[in-house]
Parts: structure tokens; C-alpha cells; sequence
């Protein structure tokens, strides 16, 4: 870059109408990103439209500053209601929750905001100096790489499962299985429909996570909702959270960047985005932390991992589709073709043909990440004291609307709802069985990226060798490294326990003796119960394999071997040495049945009666079951409270975001 | 002079009262729903066509998306939806042909799927790397003759334009290539420039914006291509081979004719607007010009096409 274009692009940038433009989006983005179901996919290809009369610099930094805002924005739900906002905060809810609950909430925001913004710098250095050798070196992934790609995230597993490893990896392939509902990658068949259509676009992934995670978190704010949100006392907490915020990120310099050069890695990869980003970086966080232990207890060091390397993301995407016109995410996929409408045609020759405008657009990404941070300490504070302050029992009805309206919004379809709480029911309880629903949530989203990569694979292996295709996963270099990878990343908690005890296993024999203490509790052998349901999904899902062609009956059947093989496996240790857990979910007082029932009847009956009409009902009914007072002021209290949340998000959603909900019979 | 004027007044009513429930629609926010990942070929022409049909219609032109299922997921959403017009679905032949032939619930009926406006195509072409040793088509079919099956076409997704014009073109050359299914068209891109395929069975978007790093072989057109002057057809090579994907809107069944016409006369004044049709076609896109009849009979043409091919493939 020759300085005469620098200077063009720092003029262009540094303009009035570009900062408001920027502020406006980064606001926008922040909200969108912060409602669960509203991803960054859909917040882009909403602003493409204003981006048209604009310049187009203007509209490219627009676009660049709601990418960066939404990712970002994410997080605020991930830590304050365990839900993550957009696909890419997942792993901040590992510890972001735990610590709003101990009453940390401003550090874990003020960690995520400081983390995303240093994450977004780093990756903008990255784009700028290494953009066009980034982008030809990831072209080398071809299908098999990618295979294992995926191969290697799925290893995952075996970290965040220590305590039942069998339950977790079996959980993994459950979520593998789930994902190959809908069109096969290769031959078009349709698998597994349950002769529903709506089952024809598969099982989305946002729904399930906000059913994972959030629903579970209503249910136990359900089981008392006059208790307080977080156990500690907040407010001795919030003092210095800010410097223990900036100690997070600043003290942790080599943390900061091995998750924004993951980060920024992925995010050139095309199909590999800030979903699986954010695992990975945690994980390696993980593994890399002297006390991996507190990790899901509240460890900064996981939000920053996540929240660093998620916006890294967002300039690693930008990588291929500047240098060489490939989208590498959807939210970029969407800007190449706004980059097609300005009448630049995207590609290999955008950098020498418009290449002030090229830099510009990536010059813009630091000055759009210092201003999402100073937006961020303002909004991230609101919301904190915003939910600290709302009381349970309105919390409930309104984080599941939230949901109800999420779900809805990301595929405007019912069915979505239906699964999205239907998968809080399950998540509820598989929590309880010892499964780790991180690991089946890990399943469904590499799912479809690991058997794509082995079909194609193995269609590209007849050019290696027409009778042994498959020769062709293990022979390329870049698939030997990462099969490496895999071995080592997978047997890593094993290498790392023969380390322990040789240290002195004395805290482990603690925690040991922990478990066992109280014998009056009755405890239930979850091996037993975890065996049958996974034989039980296996046979369901076994009866509705048709006749589909050859590559697309492959990995199905395979993978229902291996989870018979893990079921048979579970029913053997659960006769040996069985995991004997106090399960809780049996227990269910008035309150929680309440809002199951509730919750059921609101998401099967919602677009045959209507959106408003059945989502004001659950609102009542759980506001007026929950209300402390008694008589006419029960009543107004629960309405107004009620017509007044669903309005506001009604209107957000409806007419801002451009959302069409479902009407019924009513309204 | 009474009845005169009785008679005026009706008429003028009849006038008033016609011309209102014409001009009524549309008289709220119409939703364009897209069966599409955001950023693909159906995405970007609605979004070019979303401020102009906002300006003709004088309402608010909403893109809605309705993804899965290779498109299945909205079309077949599209027969829930009220008769009025006021929700349309952007279609794509040969996909709501090729589906419900192929598929056994694919949740709708080709002929359900009712097209007001068929507005543009985009022709299959033969894309290789730049660096690639095939420089004609000739070349490509020496080496498939030489490696039957080893020779890999990529494409965009099964029972595509892309499948359908690769299976038709190994017949008509008497080749055999592996076809591997990509999940678009942007996806296809990377594993060519990456050398992981020998070959690209693509669409003439993708003919523009690589330039230098792909080259087009031959275009799969009844004639030469305006945004692609040098690139031979297959036809003038002696191959009879004219495949591509053409894109349109369409609303559910019973819809008043009336408002059809309203909507395909706002998508023909938009393909006419010279501005838009300079920019869609530099970019790659052939305007197309099929109003309701025309484009029901272009779908029953391509029916019968395609019938057989589907029976022999299957095979």
C-alpha cells in the first residue's frame, strides 16, 4: 500500500456522515446481535438496502460496522441470560453465565467488550498485512481438509466431557444424527423428514441453542420465581469492574492473541465461521490455563478466548472475499453481493481496480472496533442493570417471549419454535443424565461440515484412485497435519490427567470423596437410562432410512452404527460401573409445570390462533401466577406489564426488523 | 334526460368503483420471499429489484427469506399463503420441476407454483483454472476420454441446472465425469481456484468476477452472451447443449389474474429500467422477458424436457 493511498483512505473514512453511519450501525447491530434468533446474516442483509444510496465507501463501512457489532452484540445475552445472541457467543455462555450469576456480570460484559474489540484490531492488522497470501494459502483446503476440520472441532469433546466421556462423544454423534435431517449434501435425498415438510429444511441450529441453554435457565428461575437473579451480592462486585475487565484482556496479552489468530485463521477458511471459532478458542484457552478446573465456573479467560477470536472472525471472513472475490462467511456472502450492486465486481482485481476503496473499507475496521468498545461500556452497562433490576417472575415471561419470537424470526417457521422449546425440555433433563449438551451442540453444527467434506472427498478420491477413493482423506500434507492435530487434541485430558497424578492426585481424591457424601439421596443410574435413549433414537432414526442414493446413505448409516455401538457401551458400564447422578428434574413445583404447560401450549398453537393473541395469553397467565399482590392490582399490574413488553418488542421485530409474524385465527 | 343521467352515474360508479378496486392493490407492503441463502443469485437480483419495484408499486417491496431444503422449504410455504398477491416467491426452474419429480414429499407441485413473471436466466457455463492445461473444450474431453471417471466437474448442488447440463454434455461427448454437488454456486468457486476439481459446470455470474483466475470454456446459450463476448457456445462447438437457470416470481394458486399482471408489469418496467439492466447484465445476468402465460409455458417445455432425463439418470 503506497502512502498516497493510506492517506486517500483515511480521508475517506474520517468523515462526518461516515461516523454517524457507523455509530448508527454499531447501535443497530449491538441490539440485533443481542436478540437471541437475530443473527448477523440477517442484520446485513437488512441494511443492504440503505447501503444502496450511499457511496460506495460509505455503505462498505456501514456494512463492516453492523458485521462487527452484531457478532459483538451477542454476547450481552450469552452472558446475561446464558443464551447466545448469534451462533458465535456459544462458548461465551460457559462462563459470561456463571459469572452474572455470582454476581459479576459487569466484569464478564465489560470482558466481552474490551475482548471483541482487541479481537477486531488484531484481526484487522491481519487482514491488512496478510490478506492476499492468507487468502491463496486457504484455497489448499479442499473437501478432505475440511473433513477434517471438522474432524478436529468434534475433538472438542473430549475436553469439555471429563466426567462421562462415553455420554459426551455419544451426545456428539445424537447431534451429528440431528443435523442430517433435511437435504442431503450430495444426491439432493431427502432424509429423515418424519413425512413432515417442514422437517425439509432441516433442524436449524439457533433454535436448538437457545432451547439448549436458555430454556433450561427459565425452568430453574421457574422452580422459585421470588428468588433474586445472581447469588452474590452484586454490588460489592461492581466496584473496580472495569480494571479487572481491562486486567483480563491487557494482562493476558498472549491469550488475547492466540484467540484472535484462531480467529482470524477460521474465519479465512470459506464455510468455517465464528460458530466454531469461538469453541475452538475456548477450548484452546483451556488447555493452555495453568487451572483449566475453573473453566465453566466462571473464568474471564473463556470470555475472552470466545469474544477475542469471534471478532477476529469478522476480518478473517473479509480476507477471501477482498483478495479474491470468495465470500468466506455468510454475512460476506451477503456484501459481495452488495459490493455486485455498487457495480464493483468483486474479485481477484477489486484490490488493484479500486484500491482506495478496498482500504478504506479495511482501514475502517479499527476505527469501527474502538467505537463499538466505547458504544459497547454504555449499552453493556444498561443491559446489565436493566436485568439485575427486573424482578424473576417478570424475567421469565419475557426472556421466553424472547425465545418465542427469536426462533421464529431466524427461519419464519413455526416448527422452529415447536423444536426450539421442545430441545429445552430435552436439554433439561440429557443435563441431568451426565450429557454434555456443549458436545451435541458441537455435533450439529460440524455435522453437516464433516459429512460434506467425507462425500466429496471421496467423489475427488476418483481421480487418485478409482477403486479406493477414500486413499484420498489420509495422503494429502494439510490432511496429515490435521489428522496430527486431531490425535493430539482428542487424547490431550488423558495426557493431561497421567500428568496430574504423577504431581500429587490429592485434589482430585477430594473431589472423589466430595460426590459420595450423602447416601440418603437417591440417585439414579444414568448409564442405564443414557443407553436406552440413545438405542431408542438409533431405532427411530434406523426406521426412516428410504431408499436414497449411494452418497447419501453413507454417513448416516455409519454414524447410527457407531451410536448403537456407544448405546450397547453405556447399558455394559452402567452394569459395571455405573454413573450414579441425584437427578432434580423430577422434582417440578407448581411454578415450573405452570410454565411448561404453558410454554407448550404457546409454541404448538401459535400460528394456528395467532402471534399477539397467543404470546399475550402465556404472558398473562404466567405474570398473573407469579404476582405477589392480590385482586384488581393483580390484574392491571399482569396486563400492563404484558401489553407493554410484547408492544415494544412486537414493534421492534415487526417493524424494524422487518420480521412477519404468523397471524392465526385471531391475532 | 333522467335516465341519461342515472345512466351517467352508474357508469361513472362502475368507472369509479372498478378503477378503485384496481388501483387498490397494492395498498400495503408487499413480501418478496427469497428460498435462498442471502448473497446467492435470486438474493441479489431481488435486492437490485427491491428499491425499483418500491418506486413503480408505491408500497414497501419487503425480502423475506424462506430457506431450506434447496428452495422446497419456501415454495412450499408459498401455497399457505393468501391468494392476494401481496406475498410472492422468487422461483427457479429446473428447481421446482426437478424436486417434486425427484423427491417424493418435496411438499409441493410444479404446477402450484404459479409464475406472474420470469425475469431472468442465467446460462450454464464450463469454467476451468486459468492455470489449467484445458485452453478449449476440446482439450477437457481428450483428457475425460483418456481418465473415464477420474475427471471431476464440480457444480452447484444435485439435481441442479449444473448436474443436469454435465450429465447431458458427458452423453453428447460420450464422456463420464464425477459430478460433486457444492451448496452453491460461491461454493463451487474455491475448490476450482484451490485445484480440487478439474472443472466447473457454473452459471455466467461467476464468468466476470474471476476474471484471470478462471476461464470459461463454453457457454451452455442458444447464442454468445453479452457480458461474455469471447466465450464460445457449446452449439457453435457441436454440442447441443443449451442448459441454464431461469429466475422468477411466482404466487400460489387462485390468485386473481388482475394481480398477477399488476406484478408482472412492475417486473417488466424494472428489466426495462436501462440503468438496472446495464448493472445485472455486466454482472452476468440475461434478462428475461416471460409474463404469466409465457412463463407457464416455459415450464410446461421444460417439463416434458426434463422428464425423461430425470427416469434416465436415476438409472
Amino acid at each position: 500500500m503506497t502512502m498516497q493511498i493510506f492517506m486517500e483512505s483515511i480521508v475517506a473514512i474520517f468523515t462526518f456522515q461516515n461516523m454517524i453511519f457507523m455509530l448508527a450501525a454499531i447501535v443497530f447491530g449491538m441490539m440485533a446481535g443481542a436478540l437471541p434468533g437475530f443473527t448477523a446474516t440477517m442484520a446485513v442483509a437488512l441494511m443492504v438496502p440503505f447501503t444502496f444510496t450511499m457511496t460506495p465507501v460509505s455503505g462498505l463501512i456501514t456494512i463492516g460496522a453492523l458485521y462487527c457489532a452484531t457478532v459483538f452484540g451477542g454476547s450481552f445475552s450469552a452472558i446475561l441470560l446464558n443464551t447466545p445472541g448469534t451462533p458465535s457467543s456459544i462458548g461465551t455462555c460457559f462462563d459470561g453465565y456463571p459469572m452474572a450469576r455470582q454476581g459479576r456480570g459487569k466484569e464478564a460484559i465489560y470482558t466481552a467488550t474490551i475482548g471483541s474489540g482487541v479481537g477486531g484490531v488484531f484481526g484487522t492488522f491481519g487482514l491488512i498485512l496478510f490478506a492476499v497470501p492468507l487468502a491463496r494459502a486457504a484455497l489448499r483446503f479442499g473437501p478432505p481438509e475440511f473433513f477434517w476440520v471438522a474432524i478436529f472441532g468434534l475433538t472438542i469433546i473430549s475436553s469439555i466431557s471429563e466426567e462421562s466421556l462415553l455420554k459426551g462423544i455419544a451426545a456428539g454423534f445424537i447431534g451429528i444424527l440431528i443435523s442430517m435431517i433435511g437435504i442431503a449434501p450430495v444426491g439432493g435425498d431427502m432424509r429423515f423428514d418424519f413425512g413432515l415438510v417442514s422437517f425439509q429444511g432441516g433442524v436449524e441450529i439457533v433454535s436448538v441453542l437457545i432451547g439448549f441453554f436458555c430454556i433450561p435457565e427459565i425452568f430453574r428461575m421457574a422452580m422459585d420465581p421470588s428468588a433474586s437473579y445472581s447469588d452474590a451480592n452484586s454490588v460489592q462486585h461492581e466496584k473496580g469492574a472495569l480494571k479487572r475487565a481491562f486486567n483480563n484482556v491487557i494482562g493476558h496479552p498472549l491469550a488475547s492473541l492466540r484467540a484472535s489468530v484462531l480467529g482470524l485463521l477460521i474465519g479465512i477458511l470459506p464455510g468455517a465461521g465464528g460458530n466454531i471459532a469461538n469453541l475452538i478458542a475456548y477450548n484452546e484457552a483451556k488447555r493452555a490455563s495453568k487451572h483449566p478446573e475453573t473453566f465453566g465456573h466462571g473464568e474471564p479467560q473463556g470470555i475472552v478466548a470466545t469474544e477475542v477470536s469471534n471478532n477476529a472472525v469478522v476480518e478473517g471472513a473479509m480476507v477471501p472475499l477482498l483478495a479474491l472475490g470468495i465470500p468466506g462467511s455468510p454475512p460476506a456472502a451477503i456484501i459481495y453481493g452488495a459490493l455486485l450492486l455498487q457495480g464493483l465486481s468483486p474479485g481477484p482485481q477489486l484490490f488493484t481496480r479500486n484500491a482506495s476503496l478496498v482500504y478504506a473499507f479495511m482501514l475502517s475496521f479499527f476505527v469501527v472496533n474502538i467505537l463499538m468498545m466505547i458504544v459497547g461500556f454504555f449499552a453493556g452497562k444498561g443491559m446489565y442493570k436493566a436485568v439485575i433490576k427486573v424482578p424473576i417472575r417478570i424475567l421469565i415471561p419475557t426472556i421466553l417471549f424472547l425465545t418465542v419470537l427469536g426462533s421464529y424470526a431466524i427461519r419464519n417457521n413455526p416448527m422452529d419454535v415447536i423444536i426450539m422449546f421442545l430441545s429445552g425440555i430435552v436439554g433439561y433433563i440429557l443435563k441431568d443424565l451426565g450429557f454434555n449438551t456443549g458436545a451435541f451442540v458441537l455435533g450439529l453444527i460440524l455435522g453437516p461440515i464433516a459429512e460434506r467434506g467425507f462425500v466429496q472427498g471421496l467423489l475427488m478420491g476418483n481421480n487418485v484412485s478409482m477403486t479406493a477413493p477414500w486413499i484420498i482423506m489420509f495422503t494429502r500434507p494439510l490432511s496429515i497435519a490435521l489428522i496430527v492435530l486431531s490425535v493430539f487434541s482428542a487424547s490431550w485430558p488423558f495426557i493431561r490427567a497421567a500428568f496430574r497424578k504423577k504431581k500429587g492426585g490429592a485434589t482430585i481424591l477430594a473431589a472423589a470423596l466430595e460426590k459420595t457424601e450423602d447416601p440418603s439421596v437417591k440417585k439414579l443410574n444414568t448409564d442405564y437410562v443414557g443407553g436406552a435413549i440413545i438405542l431408542g433414537v438409533t431405532a427411530i432414526f434406523f426406521f426412516q432410512i428410504k431408499e436414497w442414493s449411494r452418497y447419501a446413505t453413507m454417513a448416516p448409516k455409519s454414524i447410527l452404527l457407531v451410536l448403537a455401538l456407544f448405546g450397547l457401551a453405556l447399558l455394559v458400564k452402567g452394569k459395571f460401573k455405573p454413573e450414579m447422578i441425584a437427578t432434580t428434574f423430577t422434582k417440578v413445583s407448581k411454578s415450573l409445570a405452570l410454565v411448561i404447560v404453558v410454554g407448550v401450549l404457546w409454541v404448538f398453537l401459535l400460528d394456528k390462533i395467532g402471534f399477539l393473541a397467543t404470546s399475550f395469553a402465556a404472558f398473562f397467565i404466567i405474570m398473573f401466577a407469579f404476582h405477589p399482590k392480590k385482586g384488581a392490582q393483580r390484574i392491571i399490574g399482569s396486563t400492563a406489564v404484558a401489553v407493554g413488553v410484547i408492544a415494544v418488542l412486537y414493534l421492534v421485530f415487526v417493524k424494524f426488523l422487518l420480521v412477519s409474524l404468523p397471524t392465526g385465527i385471531l391475532i | 334526460m333522467k335516465s341519461l343521467k342515472k345512466g351517467v352515474i352508474a357508469l361513472f360508479l362502475v368507472l369509479v368503483v372498478g378503477g378503485m378496486a384496481f388501483a387498490q392493490f397494492p395498498n400495503k407492503p408487499l413480501n418478496y420471499v427469497i428460498a435462498f441463502n442471502p448473497g446467492g443469485e435470486s438474493d441479489i437480483f431481488a435486492r437490485a429489484q427491491q428499491p425499483l419495484l418500491e418506486k413503480i408499486l408505491g408500497q414497501k417491496v419487503i425480502v423475506a427469506y424462506k430457506i431450506g431444503g434447496g428452495g422446497a422449504v419456501g415454495w412450499a410455504d408459498l401455497l399457505k399463503q393468501k391468494t392476494d398477491g401481496y406475498t410472492f416467491t422468487g422461483h427457479n426452474l429446473p428447481h421446482i420441476i426437478l424436486q417434486p419429480l425427484t423427491t417424493p414429499n418435496a411438499g409441493y407441485k410444479t404446477k402450484e407454483i404459479v409464475p406472474v413473471y420470469t425475469f431472468m436466466s442465467t446460462p450454464c457455463v464450463l469454467a476451468v483454472n486459468a492455470k489449467s492445461p484445458f485452453k478449449t473444450v476440446e482439450d477437457f474431453v481428450k483428457y475425460a476420454k483418456a481418465n473415464p471417471g477420474a475427471t471431476i466437474v464440480g457444480g452447484s448442488a444435485s439435481a441442479s441446472a449444473n448436474e443436469i447440463a454435465q450429465k447431458i454434455f458427458d452423453k453428447l461427448a460420450g464422456i463420464k465425469t464425477t459430478y460433486i454437488p457444492f451448496t452453491g454456486s460461491g461454493d463451487a468457486i474455491p475448490a476450482l481456484l484451490g485445484n480440487h476439481v478439474n472443472a466447473l459446470m457454473t452459471y455466467t455470474t461467476m464468468g466476470n468476477a474471476y476474471e484471470g483466475e478462471i476461464r470459461l470454456l463454453a457457454v451452455a446459450a442458444d447464442k454468445r452472451v453479452s457480458s461474455l463476448p469471447n466465450v464460445p457456445t457449446f452449439r457453435e462447438l457441436g454440442y447441443d447443449l443449451v442448459e441454464g437457470a431461469f429466475r422468477g416470481a411466482a404466487v400460489p394458486p387462485g390468485t386473481p389474474d388482475a394481480v398477477k399482471k399488476v406484478l408482472a408489469d412492475a417486473f417488466e418496467k424494472v428489466n426495462k429500467d436501462p440503468e438496472f439492466a446495464k448493472k445485472m447484465e455486466a454482472s452476468g445476468f440475461k434478462l428475461e422477458f416471460f409474463g404469466p402465460e409465457a412463463s407457464e409455458k416455459l415450464v410446461d417445455e421444460k417439463i416434458i424436457a426434463y422428464t425423461p432425463l430425470v427416469a434416465e439418470f436415476k438409472k
